[in-house]
């Protein structure tokens, strides 16, 4: 038996005050963390996928969405923009890359994106199976969508209108896509997704188009599709420069000139728009930091009244302990043994209090993950690591030092004679 | 041996004790006996170094206790200085085993199961070691609160009317266990009580 052990023992006896103090301390640590982490996570996730985008350039419409469409592809597109005139973009002589992306179909809500393979150096994915998209039709699949959906190299799917994943949306049944590869994880968007040739997905609209509007027709001629499939082949050949249509380009500058002067352009001469991400992102999360420092603020409120709670649940116990505390004085406990054990039991409390708060935030964490299919990844070294737990550390540990040291210097004034001489 | 020579006491200005000497030898004993108010307590409390006298000396074997500075008083009464209150206290929290292991631990001294259970054996409360104190009668609440004065062999015993509220059957058996406690750790008994009864007990005895 010693002071450390007494103070397990003190805090144990009175279970219920106990529970509610580790209650409302766990609350707010948790929720606290909750929210740092959560805000981080989304954050650094957003400024990886946006890294290397200087300019995305799409249909009119909101710049939010476009961004949100064409860069974390978790909008629907603006709309389409001729090839015609993003080619023309691509020539000039500030724009050092550009890749062109052509989506709004997806997978049982993983977006098919039709690109080039620069899009893939973006990100520096790599191959882990397979090969990259070379043909019509053929995908190479991100990470987690490989995971997810249990896509393996040589498996087909049809895909469907727009980013629901409901099994009756309408779709394009007559052209089936073929995994060829399945890209290592990224920890980027790209993971999501699913990679094609642009042509593929030229190819599945077209046809799409023709299809609704000879319905009856297709039927009969069902019999001879590879004649079918050729003179489709022909058409494209020929539309190819004039008709086609991609959704967004995405562009990098050779300066920051490019930056300045470009967007401006783009969105007063022509019948396109221009949005900056960086830009975009930044509006995003002033307008989410209400909320996030609202919710800070709450918590930090919660940690507050976890700390009084503390203090009366200490502060009621001595008023019976003074006897306590004048016996161990008898018994040859110095001043500081029992201003200690005082100070103990604060800590102890708001010690486990912060360790339940953090499991609780990495169970919500690990839980929102899995519910978001892992579209964001992080590791429970990183919680651990991370500068806000540290600080939420000391907050925490403050607040028990605060909430007993009132009661523990009362404990430490106790007038021993007083207390056992007038029982 | 036990001296205390010239002591005085004051609570305020007006209330003010002066204290007659005491002196005992190896192996004795004292009671105390005056009424209520007459400081009996205060008298007590200043022999266990729980307060500090305006002027004179305690002095157990070689040390004044008067003169060693706090953090060593806790100490030294810790190890020298068993006191039994006329109402017994205990850590609620703690067993009786427990109790007992927290007086060793505070007074610094090895935590020895052994010896606990040989007190409380002496004091036929062996079987109370895992109760919680204040769950057991009073007659064994006083029995845990003599094993723990006891515990740490101290040098003196000081009984703070441990039979004021006993009738005379028990007042007997407490009187008798804290004699043959004391004896047993060769510890000197001394004890304070306006209690008549045990007056035939003691062959030293002291008017306040």
């Amino acid at each position: 038996m010693n002071i450390f052990k007494l103070s397990v023992k003190n805090i144990v006896d009175r279970p219920l005050n106990t529970f509610l103090s580790l209650l409302l301390l766990a609350l707010g640590v948790g929720l606290i963390s909750l929210v740092l982490h959560i805000s981080t996570i989304v954050e650094e996730q957003f400024e990886k996928n946006i890294k290397g985008i200087d300019m995305v350039t799409g249909a009119k419409g909101s710049p939010l969405q476009l961004i949100l469409s064409s860069v974390l592809h978790i909008d629907d597109p603006t709309g389409n923009i001729e090839l015609v005139e993003a080619k023309k973009l691509m020539q000039h002589p500030l724009v050092k890359k550009a890749i062109p992306l052509s989506y709004g179909d997806s997978h049982k809500g993983y977006r098919i994106v039709g690109t080039e393979r620069s899009y893939l150096d973006l990100y520096e994915a790599k191959v882990a199976k397979g090969k990259i998209w070379e043909k019509s039709f053929e995908v190479t699949v991100g990470a987690s969508v490989a995971k997810v959906l249990e896509l393996d190299i040589g498996d087909h799917f049809f895909s469907t209108h727009g980013l629901v994943s409901v099994e009756t949306a309408p779709g394009h049944e007559e052209h089936p896509f073929t995994v060829v590869g399945v890209l290592e994880p990224t920890n980027s968007v790209i993971d999501q997704l699913i990679l094609t040739s642009l042509e593929s997905v030229w190819e599945v609209h077209d046809h799409g188009n023709e299809h609704q509007e000879s319905d009856d027709e297709h039927e009969k001629e069902e019999h001879m599709p590879h004649d079918d499939h050729e003179m489709h082949e022909e058409e494209h050949n020929h539309r190819y420069e004039e008709d086609k249509e991609i959704t967004a380009l995405l562009v990098k500058f050779r300066s920051p000139l490019g930056t300045i002067q470009i967007p401006r352009q783009i969105n007063e001469n022509t019948n396109m728009q221009a949005a900056v991400p960086s830009y975009e992102i930044s509006r995003l999360f002033n307008l989410l930091g209400i909320g996030v420092e609202t919710l800070k603020v709450l918590a930090l409120a919660i940690i507050l009244v976890s700390g009084i709670s503390v203090f009366i649940s200490l502060y009621n116990s001595l008023k019976e302990r003074v006897y306590e505390m004048a016996l161990m004085r008898t018994f040859g406990a110095s001043k500081w043994q029992v201003f200690t054990l005082v100070v103990n039991e604060g800590l102890i409390l708001s010690f486990l209090g912060f360790v339940f708060g953090t499991l609780g935030c990495y169970m919500a964490l690990a839980i929102l993950s899995h519910l978001s299919n892992n579209s964001f990844v992080f590791s429970f070294l990183d919680i651990i690591n991370s500068k806000d737990t540290f600080f939420l550390f000391l907050l925490t540990i403050g607040v028990g030092v605060f909430s007993s040291i009132i009661p523990a210097f009362k404990a430490l004034r106790v007038n021993i004679s007083k207390t056992l001489g007038e029982s | 041996m036990i001296s205390v020579n010239n002591l005085k006491f004051s609570y305020q200005k007006e209330k003010s004790f002066h204290f007659p000497d005491i002196k005992l030898s190896d192996g004795e004993d004292l009671l105390i006996i005056g009424e209520s108010g007459v400081g009996k307590t205060t008298l007590l409390h200043l022999m266990a170094g729980i307060l500090k006298p305006e002027r004179g000396s305690i002095v157990f074997d070689s040390v004044d206790i008067t003169e060693i500075g706090k953090q060593s008083l806790d100490q030294f009464r810790g190890k020298n200085v068993g006191v039994v209150f006329q109402k017994s206290f205990f850590i609620r929290s703690l067993t009786v085993m427990e109790n007992l292991l927290l007086v060793q631990n505070l007074a610094k001294v090895k935590q020895d199961k052994q010896r606990v259970e040989s007190v409380l054996d002496q004091l036929g409360i062996l079987d109370k070691r895992k109760n919680k104190p204040y769950s057991l009668s009073q007659g064994e609440q006083q029995r845990v609160s003599i094993a723990m004065a006891v515990l740490n062999k101290p040098k003196v015993l000081l009984a703070d009317e441990p039979t004021a509220s006993l009738d005379d059957k028990n007042c007997l058996k407490v009187l008798s266990l804290l004699k043959e406690e004391a004896s047993l750790e060769k510890a000197h008994l001394v004890m304070i009580t306006h209690d008549q009864r045990v007056k035939a007990h003691f062959k030293n005895q002291m008017e306040l």
